[in-house]
């Protein structure tokens, strides 16, 4: 079976039809994330489902859907044509219907084949032409999705299933089962008539005891076996599930310890950071802390109460000074006018000088002073200036004549300057200390809270980290990556204990098997005087002979198709790996009946640990292998179809790689997001022209087409470019 | 034309071609391809195993294959 083309419509992203022309080596479809690789995929795997009459809402074209006017309908196909015996075409299709504006009705589902039959073209039933040209075992081995399904031995049954259907040869576990109870039943039939017959009866009694012993011992030994070689193939899954998370492992063990390391920091500074204000405030004097401020703005006050309380009686001194000066002149000149010294101010009194004046004659000196004289006027304003006395002192007669004349009578200032020196020197000193060091500790604490941040980002950063990594590595736990690296020596430790045990089993069992002969052949030496028990002893020897050739037969089975396998796998395993290293496929039966894919080096050393690349390609051989023995033996071709199989190469492997799979036989499809590189100024992905230049397979170019939204489904639609 | 081989045919041929089973049933594993071949044979081993294989796959019982078998050998050896 060659495929000629695939065409999709209205399939999920694949909006309207798409159709894809396929070489007959390997086409390789490229296309970032999101842009329809794995749609593509699940296309083939839904046209080649035969199971279930599958027409789900959710596989059809979301922008289909949205364009779709109430009562308008469309379809979703994908549809193949392809080379076998004559080209052939298989279309899935059901057509979709907008009921209303919130319900979409799926019907009509078809499965349809098409051949021709000279020149007319028949349509068949799809399921039927579909299994008649690439059955059910067949398509088992041809899609495979990511690295980890590639190792087809994953299952129990795969081996048999394989022998069986390459050796042409079914049933034969149940006929060595039936040869084995036939042996069992002859035997026990000479047993019976030998401990009949009167010659040998007492000797066939003892053989056929120690035979029964040996029997229960090489039973027990070969539970034995088969229960540590159980445990050998489990703890080998568990070490090979290891190894392929292995870089999952270290990585996801890198960051734990990072996050680790990280939270011991985090629990060092909180304890850095804590402090506890309450008490510090009191029994730290951490109340003290604004103090050498407080004290400096007390200074400068105290300092400007002090110069002003000087400038002030400076100014008082300068006035009481003026003014003494002042009245000193004037008595002087009073001196000058007249040389007599003036009476008191309050001599005569002030009925005197009012009868005085009355009588207009002065009493003083016993002239007259009438009205309108000089003499008159004199005691007028004697009279005046005695009442203007009297009022003053009426007035200011509260104030003690001392006190008035003090500018400062307190020494409060004088107080304030003493508590100002007293407090200056050692004690600001002292105070400024603690200042100084709580300052010092806060600082420090900022800092260290700062810290805490940053490491609370990191914290973040890491524990994002590891579930990113978590999210990109489906079907692994947390707890499995845990477990298994801290299992690793133990799986060890055990499974080379059962490794050891086996060995020493298999050596008992060896012996047993020996005794047992031994007793087998003393009893089948026996002479018994019955003709008859001669018969059985002589079936009974058949029987035995024919079940071991069958036992062998099967053996023989299973190791020439293995033997083939490997032979084939090791072929494509060395074109797989040009130029490189590559070892040699050892397909290796397990006690389960299965098959487990190692590699080793030439010399038998197991590679326990394979890379990406080594890993996918040691798996790939083994299905081109298969594809091939198919070829053989069978006479027919399948395409081998693979979702991102290769996303554990390196970069540089790629081109050389995809340009040794075109040049192999065989029919390949490839989904990957190989080849892309990012556009620096845009982001976008962009085809690495260089390497597509140097592929000599058929190249198609798949992506989202431009000026969608990220946030509706319905704006999305896969665009196709052939590019070679 | 290349015969047509039955899985009982590949069966027979598998298991008579094992060569401890050749040298002490003295028979040539080339002289039976298919189970009608082995039927039809003298030897009784071969025929035996032929017995079994075709008992096997007209779906007769157990218990109905052994007691052909066994009757047969009983008989022929």
């Amino acid at each position: 079976m060659i495929l000629k083309n695939i065409r999709i419509k209205n399939f999920r992203s694949y909006y309207g039809e798409t159709v894809f022309s396929l070489s007959e080596g390997l086409t390789l479809v490229i296309g970032g994330n999101g842009d329809g690789k794995t749609t593509f995929f699940e296309a083939l795997e839904w046209l080649f489902n035969t199971t279930a009459e599958d027409k789900k809402e959710s596989n059809i074209s979301a922008m289909r859907k949205s364009e779709l006017e109430i009562g308008e309908s469309d379809e979703v196909s994908v549809s193949i044509t392809f080379e076998h015996e004559g080209e052939k075409e298989l279309e899935k299709s059901y057509t979709f219907e907008r009921v209303s504006a919130d319900y979409i009705r799926t019907k009509d589902f078809k499965f349809i084949g098409y051949e021709d039959e000279g020149s007319e073209r028949l349509s068949v039933k799809g399921a039927n032409l579909l299994e008649r040209c690439f059955d059910s075992f067949i398509r088992k081995y041809c899609l495979f999705k990511g690295e980890s399904e590639l190792n087809v031995f994953n299952n129990d049954t795969a081996l048999k299933t394989l022998v069986d259907t390459f050796s042409g040869i079914k049933q034969f576990e149940d006929l060595v089962s039936l040869t084995e109870e036939f042996e069992q039943k002859s035997l026990n039939a000479v047993n019976k008539e030998m401990q009949n017959d009167q010659k040998v009866s007492r000797k066939a009694k003892d053989l056929d005891s120690r035979l029964t012993l040996l029997n229960r011992d090489i039973s027990d030994c070969k539970k034995d076996i088969a229960t540590q070689e159980t445990a050998i193939n489990d703890y080998s899954v568990k070490l090979e599930n290891l190894e392929r998370y292995q870089d999952t492992s270290e990585l996801y063990q890198t960051i734990k310890e990072r996050i680790k390391a990280l939270s011991e920091k985090q629990a060092k500074l909180k304890g850095m950071i804590y402090c506890d204000y309450n008490t510090n405030l009191l029994d730290e004097s951490w109340i003290l802390r604004s103090f050498p401020k407080i004290l400096n703005e007390y200074q400068k006050k105290s300092s400007a109460l002090s110069r002003e309380k000087r400038k002030l009686e400076k100014q008082e001194t300068e006035r009481t000074a003026k003014e003494e000066g002042k009245r000193e002149v004037i008595e002087q000149i009073q001196k000058l006018a007249n040389v007599a010294v003036p009476l008191p101010w309050n001599l005569p009194d002030k009925e005197t000088m009012q009868e005085m004046i009355d009588e207009e004659v002065c009493k003083v000196c016993g002239r007259e002073a009438k009205k309108g004289t000089a003499a008159y006027e004199f005691m007028e304003n004697k009279l005046n200036e005695y009442l203007r006395h009297i009022e003053f002192e009426a007035n200011s007669k509260d104030i003690p004549v001392d006190e008035k004349k003090v500018l400062f009578p307190n020494s409060y200032i004088d107080e304030l300057h003493t508590k100002q020196i007293q407090m200056s020197g050692s004690v600001e000193q002292e105070i400024s200390n603690i200042s100084t060091e709580i300052n010092d500790r806060l600082v420090f604490i900022n800092e260290r809270k700062r810290d805490l941040e940053k490491i609370n980002k990191d914290i973040q950063d890491a524990e994002d980290e590891k579930n990113r990594l978590l999210i990109q590595s489906p079907g692994i736990t947390e707890d499995l990556l845990d477990k298994n690296f801290k299992d690793l020596k133990g799986f060890i430790e055990t499974k080379s204990r059962a490794e050891k045990r086996v060995v020493e089993l298999k050596q008992k069992l060896e012996g047993l098997i020996k005794d047992k002969d031994e007793i087998q052949a003393e009893f089948n030496a026996l002479e018994p005087t019955n003709t008859m028990t001669k018969v059985y002893q002589r079936v009974h020897t058949a029987l035995e002979r024919i079940m071991k050739a069958f036992e062998n037969a099967k053996e023989a089975n299973v190791t020439t198709f293995l033997t083939m396998l490997e032979e084939q796998a090791n072929r494509y395993l060395k074109l797989l790996n040009e130029n490189d290293f590559y070892g040699i496929v050892r397909i290796v039966k397990t006690v389960d009946g299965s098959a487990r894919v190692e590699l080793r080096s030439e010399n038998g050393y197991l590679i326990n640990d394979p890379g990406g690349a080594q890993r996918t390609t040691m798996y790939m051989s083994v299905l081109f292998a298969i594809s091939q023995i198919t070829a053989l033996k069978r006479e027919q071709d399948y395409p081998l179809i693979f979702d991102a199989p290769t996303s554990s190469f390196e970069v540089y492997k790629e081109d050389v790689f995809y340009n040794v799979i075109d040049k192999i036989d065989k029919q390949c499809i490839i989904v990957t997001k190989d080849l892309l590189l990012s556009d620096e100024a845009t982001g976008q992905k962009k085809l690495n022209d260089d390497k597509i230049q140097q592929l000599t397979c058929s190249v198609y170019r798949i992506n989202k087409a431009p000026n969608y939204n990220p946030l509706d489904l319905s704006t999305i639609k896969t665009e196709t470019k052939k590019i070679k | 034309m290349a015969k047509y081989l039955t899985n009982g045919d590949k069966i027979l041929q598998a298991v008579l071609s094992d060569q401890r089973l050749c040298e002490c049933a003295e028979y040539n594993p080339t002289d039976f391809e298919t189970i009608s071949d082995a039927l039809n044979s003298d030897n009784p081993i071969v025929c035996a195993i032929a017995k079994i294989i075709d008992g096997n796959e007209r779906n007769l019982t157990e218990r109905e294959i052994y007691n052909e078998v066994s009757n047969f050998l009983r008989q022929t050896i």
